[in-house]
């Protein structure tokens, strides 16, 4: 495996895979550290205790880059997990309109919408 | 089948404590919880919990028979918690001696700094943007 199918290997296993968590910061954070889903258990208890339950402002740029490969490269439910826990972190760093203005510039390949009923929903899927 | 019994002891002395109102039938309860064998992290906060809210009761009341009690779990707690960070020592040893090259290693516990972003994990990012533009 080249080391970009293990990190997207890593990061689908963290979101939607054998060892996804449920916690949606808690996820981010594993995904922004590089550690291990399997291991993530390690990290609830020392590190993440230690920051105060809340991913530091440091990993901003981190998050932002994570955004554009989250939103491009996972699938779609993978990426939406993913891409919803960035944009709750982000919103606690980054103003409303400066949060819009970057989802905007980076738009995700299957984008939250909101279907009337799971048949609408399966059409759009089978589009895709 | 062990863990299955080990684990409803846990319950039933974490039940018993809860249900206990004096503070003597509490630490009775405790030291059920801590005669269990390898107690794991979610029920060593607990009972360190207890013994803080115990230790407190049994200086309020000067009862010093207690405190002795309240001594002995607070010194088998102790143990307990050197036996799994030496369990968890070996286990990442194990998980990090082998794999593919490319493969992470488990987030160690001997790696704390985790205030400030990896770099290598941010350029390994940027890599993977660049490739696909």
């Amino acid at each position: 495996m080249t080391p970009r199918e293990t990190e997207l290997a890593r990061l689908y296993d963290a979101v939607a895979g054998k060892h996804w968590i449920a916690d949606g910061q808690m996820m981010l954070f594993v995904c922004l550290t590089g550690a291990n889903p399997k291991d993530a258990g390690m990290l609830v208890y020392e590190p993440w205790d230690d920051i105060g339950r809340k991913i530091p402002e440091s990993y901003k740029s981190n998050a932002m880059a994570l955004y554009k490969i989250g939103g491009s490269e996972l699938n779609q439910f993978a990426s939406q997990r993913l891409c919803a826990a960035i944009e709750v972190f982000l919103s606690t760093v980054m103003s409303e309109p400066e949060l819009a203005a970057f989802k905007e510039k980076t738009p995700m390949k299957y984008p939250f919408q909101k279907f009337k009923s799971i048949l609408e929903e399966l059409e759009y899927a089978n589009e895709k | 089948m062990a863990s299955t019994i080990r684990a409803q002891r846990l319950m039933n002395a974490k039940t018993e404590i809860d249900k206990s109102k004096t503070l003597i039938s509490k630490i009775a309860a405790l030291r059920e919880l801590l005669a269990v064998p390898d107690v794991g992290r979610i029920y060593q906060r607990y009972a360190q919990k207890k013994i803080v809210e115990c230790r407190a009761e049994a200086v309020a009341a000067a009862n010093d028979e207690l405190l002795r009690r309240l001594d002995l779990l607070q010194e088998r707690l102790v143990s307990h918690v050197e036996s799994e960070k030496a369990r968890l020592e070996r286990k990442h040893k194990r998980e990090s001696g082998g794999g593919l090259e490319t493969s992470r290693k488990p987030a160690a516990k001997t790696s704390p700094v985790f205030a400030e972003p990896k770099e290598d994990l941010m350029d390994l990012w940027k890599t993977m943007l660049e490739e696909k533009t």
